[in-house]
């Protein structure tokens, strides 16, 4: 637990404490830290040109999540957990880049091949350890991804997969039941890690969740939970060289005023999850912060079956009321990219669609021509505790209010909130600014989940159905070329949001504030933050 | 007499002047203080009220003008949303104050009256009651925050109710111990074979002395209900939005507190300050109590 | 003494029955169901059904109780929801903490109250009764996590002192992670104290009896503190009691502020998953909690007041 004061004064003993307390300056800036003054970096990771990696040194990181289970096939697949399960195992592929030009790269697998007719993949494994010294084999890797791709495990990904053959040791086919040029990235997402199949056999899943052996980078030392997880360097790490650093440490610190404590005083040196609103201010003191594109959606989630939002002309009326400019800057700092679709901003998207003005008359106008010309009354469920969804809801019932529309915010408990949203049991709710993302950095999930998904969970619980998105959707997602991929995407989110089956708000981006000495450090696109070249020079 | 008896209420005149005296003191002394926290709390009544025609709304947002400093136009600035926060505060007195005083009292009406049942009685009443009294401390209060949400709908209702729910069974504590050393008291058996009733015996003459941490208690659990109020808010369950709530207010800044540092700092000197008064309230009340008792002949 | 303590033990089974079962059905009364919770956007009836059932949930309410009450005798606690690991891992090392930081955090709040309470009582009405009062109310109406945040600013990043948050893994660790916490919480417990305290002893100091020790040339030191400050023990031992056992579960927000894994924490966040195994297990835990320290009250009052019968 390191309290390295950054005017080096260093750590005298508390018990000296009592003595001369005299509080000055508490809100001025005496206590600026002592890393080097420079800006953020919007879109770009903190890589030094020209430097040399340094080996060695301990990343401190204070994290806004607590990982809970670690095994890939019994995935929660919440932030706390991924971020770790990145670090510790490997998937055939990786996202290795943070742009959303989103190239596939090889990581257990060497290459691989797709048939003309794109319904068999063959990949080529390296040579690569687990870190108990067990080679991969194709074994490990078919064990993995047939339990992944079980149709009851929760992580729905690899649905399109029909079989799975290992000729030999070191090869594997895949075989889909419809080409799905999604596929590939939904292998690389952490719940397709391949994991040593011996071993979770004799284990079982609950202890090999908390005693995790992967191939991956690093390998979990220690594990206190609510506290700290400790990662070190994985010997048999098939990458010869890295990872650069000797230890990782993630601190659990829930609080957002103690993680900024915590970098502000260099006790840490990277804090994720900054608040929008703190994200100047820590730039003002000289502490560089990271906000970088991500997958997430924030929007007003609508309830297609309540009866005013079952209709059209009531759908877009209100999204011709929403401030969405005004919520971008006053709730998301101006950092937040406003929605011009109803989907992630990920490889395909769609620059053309135009996003809705804030237009009051325009507004009323169209509700007056539908079945509810003086307005409604409407619910606005939201998790109490997160500051962005209460200033969103307050600003939305400000605003509709003025065509008509009657809001009653109710604030749960985030359990009530998740579970009255996928029970259907909601009019209109907001959830949390990063809950609602991508797990692929390609529209093939969100293409699918929100409109050719209703036989399974009403299309994520909207209850939106719409034939000739389904069409389109299906279009993209089974595409044998990537022009006609691009067409089907880029008309799906077209016809989507002038069909608003819900309301677009913002693009939230990740924040972290990096200490100056960090370096290689960046989000990928779907949320985490890989280590293995992150390097600390002194 | 005894060398162990005690200040208790034993109906006997007290003897010497000089402790007259001394009460006397204690009691204009206990006067001054209800009348001090009276004036605290009047000028904050007094405030809200003109605060009501004389600020800005304290719903009305303003998205142009947000976490501006305090300044002439807005004297504790303003919040997140472009709200004046001193308008915002003022306007959530009558809840708070209403709220947290129906909660605390209540639980003290409830909590003493089964708590002196439970230490006279002794025996299987006692044993009742206090394992009662352990199952409602062990409980889990957000659980059963949520419960009660759960079935009466999301609002500060529910809070309410949860807080008597959970919050008699520490006066009923209180007032049981203290009875465990008054029921042993002379004056109280005596007044037994004088044929009193048990109801009289604790009404008239265990209630007055075993009342006084109960209520010196219940001031600062006043302000703690209104604390109280304010964590449930950091977890999102208690007054909806926008209503404003103190506690809703102050713990909905705490992102800002860095910078902003108004929206949680101002309005808890208001606060502060409710709670002095009522503090002060409650001691001089406590210390005329215990002077009225001792002068009794 | 032995009789009463058996009274206890055999008391004490309803009041864990009641405290589980009704925290049991509280919890299934309130909307939120784990499954989709877990399943987040991936609840098809398929995966729910399926999970459900892994789950234990597809059984009869009355039978899953009767689980828990059958492990509870073996100390075995079933698996979490949220962790999929054994309740008893999860739930263990943050009694420590929280035991550790209540202990720690009362210490301090003794320490402080025990002389200004005097301090106030003696001088009864006069200013430093009023300045201990005043600046002891102004601590006390303080939202907790301001306090702590000011703290923090002050001790940790002005001072450099102390790390902001953390509870460390070596004892020494332990006490400086907790000392932030410790004196935040303290800070809001003392005047508690103090009042109560200060009301005792009042009432105790106007006692003829005090007088008449005194007569009888006793020095005042002696006097306070070991009549005194007995016979006053009475509200104070009652309050603390309580203070011990809403501690437990209550110190949600410092543990939240100073990333201190505790109790507290755990609940809210089981709570919030919907995670019933950790939260049947927990309010088992503060309803022995709660036993133990009122049965260690009552004793403490018949220590000090002969004339207790319990």
């Amino acid at each position: 637990m390191k309290s390295m004061h950054p005017r080096g004064t260093g750590r005298r003993a508390f018990s000296a404490a009592i003595a001369g307390l005299l509080a000055s300056c508490l809100f001025a800036a005496c206590g600026t830290n002592g890393t080097p003054a420079s800006t953020t970096h919007p879109g770009g990771s903190t890589n030094a040109s020209g430097e040399d990696p340094v080996r060695g040194g301990t990343l401190t990181i204070a994290r806004s999540y607590d990982p809970q289970s670690l095994n890939p096939l019994t995935c929660a697949c919440d932030n706390g957990s991924l971020q770790v399960m990145v670090e510790v195992f490997d998937t055939l592929v990786s996202y290795a880049t943070p742009d959303a030009s989103a190239t596939p790269v090889p990581d257990l697998a060497s290459s691989w091949t797709v048939s003309p007719d794109g319904r068999t993949y063959t990949f080529r494994l390296r040579a690569a350890m687990f870190s108990n010294g067990q080679p991969v084999t194709a074994q490990d890797v078919r064990y993995s991804l047939a339990r992944a791709s079980d149709p009851v495990s929760s992580y729905g990904g690899l649905y399109p997969i029909s079989s799975i053959a290992t000729p030999d040791p070191r090869t594997v086919v895949l075989k889909l039941k419809t080409p799905a040029p999604g596929l590939i990235y939904a292998l690389g997402f952490p719940a397709a890690s391949i994991v040593p199949e011996a071993l979770v056999k004799n284990e079982g899943d609950a202890a090999f969740s908390q005693h995790p052996v992967g191939s991956g980078p690093f390998v979990m030392r220690s594990w206190l939970h609510g506290q700290e997880l400790d990662l070190a360097p994985n010997p048999h790490y098939w990458q010869t060289g890295l990872p650069y650093l000797s230890a990782v440490r993630m601190l659990y610190v829930p609080n957002d005023n103690t993680r900024i404590l915590n970098i502000r005083t260099g006790a840490v040196d990277i804090a994720d999850e900054i608040p929008f609103s703190q994200v100047k201010s820590l730039e003002d003191e000289g502490i560089r912060v990271l906000v970088q594109p991500s997958s997430a959606i924030d929007t007003v989630i609508l309830n297609n079956s309540f009866a005013p939002l079952g209709n059209l002309a009531v759908r877009r009326a209100l999204a011709y009321a929403t401030p969405v400019q005004a919520i971008a800057k006053s709730v998301f700092g101006g950092l937040a990219p406003v929605m011009n679709t109803v989907m992630p901003k990920l490889k395909y998207w769609n620059p053309a669609v135009r996003p809705y003005p804030y237009d009051l008359a325009r507004a009323k106008q169209l509700l007056a021509q539908s079945p509810y010309p003086n307005g409604f009354a409407i619910t606005l469920s939201i998790d109490g505790s997160d500051t962005p969804s209460l200033q969103t809801a307050q600003i939305i019932q400000a605003s509709w209010a003025q065509i008509g529309v009657e809001v009653k915010i109710q604030e749960y408990d985030y359990g009530t909130v998740q579970s009255r949203w996928a029970a259907g049991q909601y009019e209109s709710t907001l959830l949390v600014p990063d809950a609602d993302t991508s797990d692929l950095p390609v529209d093939d999930e969100y293409a699918h989940g929100l409109f050719d998904n209703y036989a399974a969970d009403r299309n994520l619980y909207s209850y939106y159905q719409n034939p000739a998105a389904q069409k389109l959707a299906v279009a993209g997602l089974t595409a044998s070329n990537e022009a006609a991929r691009r067409a089907a995407f880029d008309k799906l989110q077209e016809v989507t949001m002038a069909a608003a089956p819900s309301i677009p708000l913002v693009w939230a981006p990740f924040r972290a504030a990096v200490a100056g000495n960090v370096h290689g450090f960046s989000y990928v696109l779907v949320g985490w933050y890989p280590l293995q070249k992150v390097w600390l020079s002194h | 007499m005894s060398a162990f008896s005690s200040s208790y209420d034993t109906g006997r005149r007290s003897r010497s002047r000089s402790l007259t005296l001394r009460l006397s003191r204690s009691a204009s002394a206990g006067e001054r203080s209800i009348a001090v926290g009276l004036a605290l709390l009047a000028l904050v009544l007094l405030a809200s009220a003109v605060g009501h025609f004389a600020l800005p709304s304290p719903t009305a947002l303003d998205l142009t003008s947000t976490l501006a400093a305090p300044s002439a136009h807005h004297l504790f600035g303003t919040d997140d949303l472009g709200r004046d926060v001193l308008s915002r505060t003022l306007a959530a007195t009558w809840l708070d104050l209403g709220v947290a005083f129906g909660a605390t009292y209540a639980g003290v009406l409830i909590g003493v009256l089964l708590g002196a049942t439970a230490g006279y009685a002794g025996g299987w009443p006692e044993r009742l009651i206090m394992r009662l009294t352990d199952l409602v401390i062990a409980f889990p209060f957000i659980v059963l925050v949520i419960a009660i949400i759960a079935v009466i709908g999301p609002g500060v209702e529910g809070v309410a109710i949860g807080l008597v729910a959970a919050g008699w069974a520490f006066y009923a504590r209180f007032a049981r111990a203290e009875m465990l050393s008054l029921r042993e008291r002379e004056f109280m058996q005596a007044a037994r074979t004088l044929g009193l009733s048990h109801r009289r015996v604790i009404l008239r003459h265990a209630l007055p002395n075993i009342i006084r941490p109960s209520l010196t208690y219940s001031v600062s659990d006043m302000v703690l209900n209104i604390l109280y109020i304010a964590s449930l808010s950091y977890l999102g369950l208690g007054v909806q939005p926008p209503t404003p709530e103190w506690g809703a207010i102050i713990s909905g800044g705490q992102q800002y507190l860095l910078s902003a540092w108004w929206i949680s700092t101002l309005p808890g000197v208001v606060v502060v300050v409710v709670g002095v008064g009522l503090v002060l309230i409650g001691d001089g009340l406590a210390d005329r109590f215990r002077v009225r008792r001792e002068l009794v002949r | 003494m032995r009789g009463l303590l058996l009274r206890r033990a055999l008391d004490a089974i309803p009041v864990l029955i009641g405290i589980t079962l009704f925290s049991f059905a509280l919890i299934h009364l309130a909307p939120g169901d784990p499954v989709l919770i877990l399943l987040q956007g991936h609840a098809t009836p398929a995966n729910v059904a399926a999970l459900r059932h892994q789950l234990g949930l597809d059984r009869s309410l009355p039978a899953q109780y009767w689980q828990f009450l059958r492990g509870a005798a073996t100390f075995s606690f079933g698996e979490s929801f949220e962790y999929r690991t054994a309740v008893g891992a999860i739930v263990a090392p943050r009694i420590l903490v929280s035991l550790l930081l209540i202990c720690y955090s009362l210490a301090l709040a003794i320490l402080i109250a025990v002389p200004l309470a005097f301090v106030a009582a003696l001088g009864r009405n006069r200013p430093r009764d009023h300045a201990i009062r005043l600046a002891t109310t102004v601590t006390f109406a303080m939202p907790s996590f301001w306090v702590g945040l000011m703290l923090a600013l002050l001790l940790s990043l002005e001072l450099g002192w102390l790390a902001p948050s953390g509870y460390g893994t070596t004892f020494s660790q332990h006490v400086q992670g907790l000392t932030l916490p410790a004196i935040t919480l303290a800070l809001s417990l003392s005047p508690l104290l103090i009042r109560v305290l200060r009301s005792s002893l009042i009432d105790t100091l106007g006692a003829e009896y005090v007088q008449a020790l005194r007569a009888r040339g006793l020095s005042e030191g002696r006097v306070l503190a070991k009549h005194v400050l007995r016979n006053s023990l009475t509200s104070a031992v009652t309050l603390l009691s309580l203070l011990f056992a809403v501690l437990l579960s209550g110190a949600v927000v410092i543990e939240n502020v100073f990333a201190i894994p505790g109790m507290g924490s755990l609940l809210v966040s089981s709570v919030s998953a919907r995670d019933f195994p950790v939260i049947q297990a927990l309010t088992l835990l503060f309803g022995v909690a709660v036993v133990l320290g009122g049965l260690l009250a009552d004793l403490v009052y018949a220590a000090i007041d002969p004339r207790v019968r319990l």
